[in-house]
């Protein structure tokens, strides 16, 4: 059963109308267990993606499964997945907890399966679930859909830029609870434009750009892939200056307090020998392989 | 599923709402003959509708004449509200997507929402000759109903032949008020499948009730077009209202048998044509 991927998407294309391509032969792969990064700028094809996978929109061509069963709308598998796509959505005449009570319910299960207390606490609203959805905040809406996501404990999380709109306070308790509810067993696949989420959250990460494939594979991968360094010197914008116009240099930038690097063949001694060469004292060398730069480096300068 | 939709629409204060008016109105026009009666002693006949009834004679003629004067225009108000709505009220609160990420199928997921509206709006449209019925029972009393005849097929010669003077006793004239409601009611699925159709395709709640309504108003136009009287048999309106032959013995049913075939198919054509957008459709709201 292990062998079964959890997630496996081949080849999926999706054009909208005659023109615009969302998604342009994107592969990949999510197995049990793993937190998956679907991480890109704003426009990347995320959503559509996620959209695609879940059966709410035709892909153009391409195939998915999900726990081995084919995608297709209102699939019976679905019942074992928890989605959040493109911003929560509630009746806003009903209360939040009359809202989950019926989400649940239209997916024809009892109410006793959906373990909604928990899922409730987990949204962390009180005694506000028993007020009318309309006179929640973007953040209460937000917490909502997650929890609605999370009733069931379903074996696939889909979550989609899950801690947009949340208080810096409240992407901590969002993130402690994915890595919580991940290390439980479930399989969690979200989409973020943010970097650090993705590099603190998930074990895997896809990197999409324009509706493409950048790479795949854990973290540490695909940061280790990008060579890098950071430096910090006593004279930063000459340093700048200097490291700009050697060749092998892909691209600096100033982060302060020193200067990040991306390399394209130099060697980060090489670095340091042209900058003491020109006088510059250089304090601090590090490489530095964050997921930001590979990132930087995967989009180019179109995200920058 | 069936019963997490009604509860869904059942705690709209729209719903209440409509119903509300629905109620209101009957009382109206029952007050209406009551006035009218008050001031004009005796009452004369009411022409309305091809209509040769004294209004103050029998409570059900003010349940009849309800049911004429909101089939016009309250009736498929009621329907393209109820009909036009969900689908793109739920597609306006994003939770639509929610609804079809759940192991049910397209299909069924409109089919249940539609049926459940449907079920709503008849509900809610049946207090309209309910009411009026009860309302003209309180000012009027229950009685049998005397009307004109036509007489035979003497009359088409040419000349008026002396009308005679029928009587529907109560059960009689329940009865026929019942089978006109049927029948106005069922001349609704023109609306309910041009609001679906459209509540469908644009998930736009406001041009689904338009359509809805706005098919009601522009047929009416045209069928009042004498210029136009080869297309009005296609029209959803133009048989709506001969219901009335039920209660002017004599004449023939004949134009509520086409009324059924062109309501069918006003409302078969664009539901289907729903249905299969909606299966295809790709979620993006």
């Amino acid at each position: 059963m292990n062998a079964v991927p959890v997630i496996e998407v081949t080849g999926l294309t999706k054009r909208f109308g005659a023109g615009v391509l969302a998604v342009d032969d994107l592969s990949f792969t999510v197995q049990r267990g793993q937190i998956v990064g679907l991480l890109g700028p704003n426009g990347a094809g995320k959503t559509t993606t996620l959209r695609a996978l879940l059966g709410l929109i035709r892909p153009t061509s391409g195939t998915m499964t999900i726990l081995g069963e084919a995608v297709r709308p209102g699939m019976a598998v679905l019942s074992r997945v928890g989605a959040l796509v493109e911003g929560p959505g509630f009746l806003p005449h009903l209360s939040g907890r009359r809202n989950l009570e019926l989400y649940w319910r239209a997916g024809g299960r009892e109410l006793g399966e959906a373990h909604l207390e928990d899922a409730l606490e987990i949204s962390g609203l009180g005694p506000a679930a028993l007020r009318k959805v309309k006179t929640y905040s973007h953040g209460m809406r937000q917490r909502l859909g997650f929890a609605q996501a999370l009733l069931g404990m379903p074996e696939l999380l889909i979550l989609d830029e899950p801690v947009n709109g949340l208080d810096p306070r409240q992407i901590v308790e969002v993130r402690e609870s994915l890595l919580r509810i991940g290390a439980g067993g479930t399989t969690i696949l979200l989409s973020s434009h943010l970097l650090s989420e993705v590099e603190q959250t998930c074990s895997h990460v896809v990197v999409v750009h324009r509706g493409r494939l950048m790479q795949s594979g854990t973290v540490a991968e695909v940061t280790a892939s990008v060579a890098s360094a950071y430096l910090e010197v006593d004279d930063t914008a000459r340093a700048i200056a200097l490291l700009a116009a050697m060749p092998g240099v892909r691209s600096v930038e100033a982060s302060a307090p020193g200067i990040v690097v991306l390399l394209d063949g130099a060697l980060r001694p090489d670095l340091v020998a042209a900058l003491v060469g020109a006088g510059v004292r250089v304090d601090t060398v590090t490489p530095r392989r964050s997921l930001e730069d590979a990132f930087l480096e995967l989009v180019g300068e179109h995200s920058v | 599923m069936i019963a997490v939709e009604f509860s869904k629409q059942i705690r709209r204060v729209r719903t209440w709402v409509v119903a509300a008016v629905c109620i209101v109105i009957p009382f109206l026009i029952g007050l209406g003959f009551e006035l009218n009666h008050n001031s004009n002693q005796g009452g004369g006949p009411d022409a309305g509708g091809g209509l040769n009834f004294a209004t103050h004679q029998s409570g059900i003629v003010v349940g009849i004449f309800a049911l004429l004067f909101s089939s016009v225009l309250l009736i498929p108000i009621v329907f393209a509200i109820f009909t036009g709505e969900p689908i793109a009220s739920e597609a306006r609160w994003g939770s639509l997507r929610y609804l079809l990420i759940r192991p049910v199928t397209r299909p069924r997921v409109l089919g249940t929402k539609l049926g459940v509206s449907i079920v709503l709006a008849v509900g809610v449209a049946l207090l309209i000759p309910i009411t009026g019925t009860i309302v003209g029972i309180a000012f009027f009393g229950l009685h049998p109903i005397e009307t004109l005849a036509i007489s035979g097929g003497a009359s088409s010669s040419g000349g008026f032949s002396a009308p005679t003077l029928a009587t529907f006793s109560i059960g009689e004239a329940l009865l026929r008020l019942l089978l006109a409601t049927a029948y106005t009611l069922f001349e609704m699925l023109s609306v309910v499948g041009v609001a679906t159709l459209v509540g469908v395709a644009t998930e736009n709640v406001l041009a689904a009730m338009a359509s809805g309504i706005g098919l009601y108003i522009v047929s009416a136009i045209l069928d009042a077009l004498s210029g136009l009287a080869r297309i009005h048999p296609l029209l959803p309106v133009h048989y709506l209202q001969d219901w009335t032959n039920l209660f002017i013995p004599g004449s023939s049913l004949q134009g509520m048998v086409h009324g059924v075939i062109a309501a069918a198919i006003w409302g078969v054509v664009p539901l289907l044509l729903a249905f299969r957008i909606f299966q295809r459709k790709d979620i993006l709201c």
